[in-house]
């Protein structure tokens, strides 16, 4: 128990970003974190999978959601000032905890990779088909990497600023909408019993366990007893999002949603406004670059504070460049095309990412939960 | 914060110094030798008037003063008459004696040849008397001075008319005059090793909150330079980022503006010489209200705040949104309008991005050669500039007409601005974001934006977060940024709460 403490002490020494955030920032980070990526992709696979029942889909994979929270909540409880980097030390010792890192300081680049990758193809193929991929990456990546530098307090601040336009032009885009919804696509309900809307939740649910992010982050909350209330409203935020996007494809284009890869985007070519305001792709898309803006410096941020943690060096600022440089490599590593994406979101990147965001982390707070009782039945 | 300890000119600082060394020698009892090392100090000084005299015919004194910043006459009427017709014959000639037969209030006593030379160059008239080692100085310099005027650079339709001048002393009359309260405290210091420039420090006690006064106290006093000849020089010197193109310091020439924010809790730096007053911290929404907004009724002022708020965005973002629709997204464009501005755009020979810049930065060119020339030249500027590039440039088939809408919507978007200092902002950051547009479109415009917001989030403008009450966000204050709070409602005393987050 006192190696404990020690350790733990040594840990609030050497904390290495000096900015706080807020509860409410923090669960603002997190709602574009699950969704910007999200909105893209997964209402297609969602209707694969769940047909039209999709909209039940996001309500199952919340719990996805909450387990990871809980996880991270409970990783907090047990060590408050250390991220999951930190924590692991603490609970598996020096070599154990090492090698637990180092897998995520393999995971995220990859993550981000395929995050960028994903955003430049979308640009490439929607918005500039004869702009260079690498010219579309590298601007976004910069731009996240002068976010990443400033700070958590920027990451915050920035975060906040953009999910509000983001929401609020999200809702106006749905409303501009309610024209061409034909509600009753909804039925049948439950035609084949929950199995299919359980299947389809598998994909959302591996968005969901990116909630995971919050063990990384809470050591940075200035006022940690709110953490838990606004990230369940942020859980809650985003779970609402997804069913009413479902809803918004499943009205607007029933069955076909399947066969689009970018459903909502085909949804934003329906708007027209008195028949002047028509074809507003090109706004849809630069606000959601708003989105995946603060998607990708919260996983930029997080990667280069790992790798500083792992190594115990006393600031991160100076990692930022390269380690962003690293991301750019993994995005073309990732994949070879837009297909391979595809193919990676359909199969095998929700079980990796489940296993990594969700599994992981919980074979650790349980090693670390029978690890504290022991000692503490040894102290007592 | 290291940039205020590290001093750029510290050879200079030194040297006076050593200076001020030689200069701190004390008065001799002599009159001859004082006068000799006085003559020394203000030699090649056509200005400086040696005036002696006896006391009493019997005892020598002398009289120094700057004729050009000294008041003559009543010298003459208050000092020299009196020791020339009224000293008592009894009574030996000593300083001690001088209060009694002299009518002044406003004296000070001299004991150091650096506090004779000082006093003679603020225009204080200095009087040595043989025998003293001490000399007196008399409060009677006069300034030539404007009087009160209407500010040029921020008028209002309904509200106060008084303006600051270039006299400190006037300035802070007219701020004392709207807040009667021995709680508004200024603190004088002086900067500048070769201007000496009087500067004060102004705010309200229990208001303003203590960590940021100590701040700014700090700031003002790691000034280390030859010369303040403006507040702008002041300013560059205090701010958190000189480089931001966005003002961390609010100038003013109106004293009621400078109240209400004193009121708010912010502090207010009197540079004598400058009607222009600097007022700090603040954040992007101060520059983007106006004096008036609290003088006209409530409605009226949220609906122009909004319009402000939008045309501001307008202002730096409207060039580049053209460049981007007409260049990558033409879809979005309806039919009818995009017919027509394809048909104004068949002949020119320029890209979109190109076109815009030519105009805009002929539309700069135009408006900075408005502002400097005289106001009768300025007027021909203005008509030659509409025929060329209204109404020539048009039918010669280099500019297209659309653009010229552009242009002029974007110029008299950034005329909206009520600060000046904020409008240049927006005219610097236009252009690189057309740069941004034309290479990547909409998103690079989004881009662009995205960059700025993270440099407004960054910055600070004396620990106060520039977006707040946004971005920290407090709901109270948000109010009087959405819309105009009424008055029974404005939460005054709230700009140090955001300082922490």
């Amino acid at each position: 128990m006192v190696v404990y403490t020690n350790l733990e002490m040594s840990g609030v020494d050497v904390m290495i970003e000096h900015g706080k955030i807020s509860a409410a920032q923090l669960s603002i980070i997190m709602v574009p974190t699950v969704l910007a990526t999200s909105i893209l992709s997964v209402p297609s696979i969602t209707m694969t999978y769940a047909g039209q029942d999709m909209w039940l889909s996001p309500i199952w994979a919340s719990i996805l959601g909450l387990m990871s929270m809980w996880v991270a909540f409970g990783l907090s409880k047990l060590y408050p000032k250390s991220t999951l980097i930190e924590s692991s030390v603490l609970i598996l010792g020096k070599w154990g905890g090492k090698l637990f890192g180092l897998l995520y300081l393999l995971f995220l680049p990859h993550i981000t990779g395929v995050i960028i990758r994903q955003y430049g193809e979308f640009i490439v193929r929607s918005a500039l088909p004869q702009t260079p991929l690498f010219a579309i990456v590298v601007s976004m990546v910069l731009v996240c990497a002068i976010n990443v530098r400033s700070g958590i307090e920027v990451v915050g601040r920035t975060a906040q600023i953009f999910v509000a336009i983001f929401i609020l032009f999200a809702a106006f885009l749905f409303v501009l909408l309610i024209r061409d919804l034909h509600p009753e696509q909804i039925l049948p309900i439950g035609e084949a019993g929950l199995l299919p809307s359980l299947r389809g939740s598998v994909a959302p649910g591996a968005w969901f366990t990116e909630y995971i992010l919050l063990a990384f982050l809470l050591p940075y909350v200035h006022d940690r007893h709110k953490a838990l209330h606004k990230s369940l409203l942020s859980i809650l935020a985003v779970t609402l999002s997804m069913v009413i996007t479902n809803f918004v494809c499943l009205f607007l284009m029933g069955d076909l949603t399947d066969s689009f890869q970018y459903p909502v985007m085909i949804a934003a070519r329906y708007i027209s406004i008195a028949d002047f305001m028509q074809h507003l792709e090109a706004i849809v898309i630069a606000i959601w670059i708003a989105g995946i803006f603060v998607k990708i410096s919260i996983f930029i941020y997080v990667f280069t504070l790992s790798t500083a943690e792992w190594l115990e060096l006393k600031a991160y600022r100076s990692l930022v460049l390269p380690l962003s440089f690293v991301c750019v490599i993994f995005t073309y590593w990732v994949a070879t095309s837009q297909t391979d994406i595809v193919k990676l979101y359909g199969t095998s990147a929700n079980v990796y990412t489940i296993v990594l965001l969700l599994v992981m982390p919980s074979l650790l707070l349980l090693t670390g939960a029978i690890k504290n009782k022991w000692f503490k039945r040894r102290s007592a | 914060m290291n940039k205020y300890t590290l001093g750029k000119k510290k050879s200079l600082s030194s040297r006076s110094k050593e200076q001020n060394d030689k200069l701190s020698t004390p008065l001799s009892s002599d009159l001859s030798t004082n006068e000799q090392m006085l003559k020394a100090e203000f030699h090649n000084n056509a200005d400086v008037t040696f005036h002696p005299f006896q006391i009493n015919h019997q005892t020598d004194a002398l009289l120094v003063y700057l004729s050009t910043l000294c008041d003559t006459e009543q010298l003459d009427h208050l000092v020299l008459a009196p020791l020339l017709n009224r000293y008592p014959d009894n009574l030996p000639v000593h300083v001690s004696r001088l209060r009694n037969v002299i009518p002044l209030s406003k004296t000070q006593d001299i004991l150091s040849l650096h506090q004779a030379v000082t006093a003679i160059n603020i225009g204080l008239p200095l009087l040595l008397i043989d025998g003293s080692d001490t000399a007196v100085s008399y409060g009677l310099q006069k300034y030539e001075q404007r009087s009160i005027e209407e500010p040029s650079a921020e008028s209002t339709v309904r509200g106060p008319r008084d303006g600051f001048t270039e006299s400190i002393s006037v300035n802070i009359s007219l701020i004392r005059k709207r807040l009667k309260n021995h709680k508004l405290k200024l603190l004088n210091m002086e900067i500048g090793t070769v201007t000496k420039t009087n500067i004060g420090l102004v705010y309200l006690d229990g208001i303003m909150d203590p960590a940021i006064l100590e701040e700014a106290k700090r700031r003002l006093a790691s000034i280390e330079t030859d010369s303040i000849l403006e507040s702008s020089y002041v300013e560059e010197w205090i701010s958190d980022e000189p480089l931001s193109p966005f003002p961390q310091l609010l100038s003013t020439e109106r004293p009621d503006v400078v109240c209400a924010n004193l009121l708010e809790g912010r502090f207010a730096v009197i540079v004598d010489g400058t009607p222009f007053v600097l007022i700090a911290p603040i954040n992007l929404f101060s520059m983007l209200q106006s004096p008036e907004d609290y003088y006209q009724h409530i409605w009226m002022s949220t609906f122009v705040r909004w319009l402000r708020y939008v045309f501001f965005l307008l202002s730096l973002l409207l060039p580049s949104f053209y460049i981007a629709i007409t260049t990558y997204h033409q879809e979005m464009i309806p039919t009818v309008l995009l017919l027509s501005i394809a048909k104004a755009r068949e002949e020119i020979p320029f890209p979109a991005l190109v076109e815009a810049l030519i105009m805009e930065i002929a539309f700069e060119a135009l408006r900075e050669a408005g502002i400097r020339l005289p106001k009768q030249v300025g007027a021909a500027v203005s008509i030659v500039g509409a025929l060329i590039i209204g109404q020539a440039a048009t039918s010669a088939g280099i500019v297209s007409a659309p653009m010229v809408i552009v242009v002029a919507t974007t110029g008299i978007a950034s005329f909206m601005i009520p600060r000046y200092s904020a409008g240049i902002a927006s005219r610097l950051l236009r252009f690189p974001i057309m740069l941004l547009a034309g290479v990547l479109g909409l998103i690079g415009l989004m881009l662009g934006m995205i960059v700025l917001v993270i440099h407004l989030c960054a910055l600070r403008s004396f620990g106060i977060p520039y977006l707040s009450p946004l971005s920290p966000s407090s709901s109270k204050l948000l109010t009087d940024v959405l819309s105009r709070a009424p008055a029974w409602k404005t939460n005054r005393n709230k700009v140090g709460s955001t300082r922490r987050r």
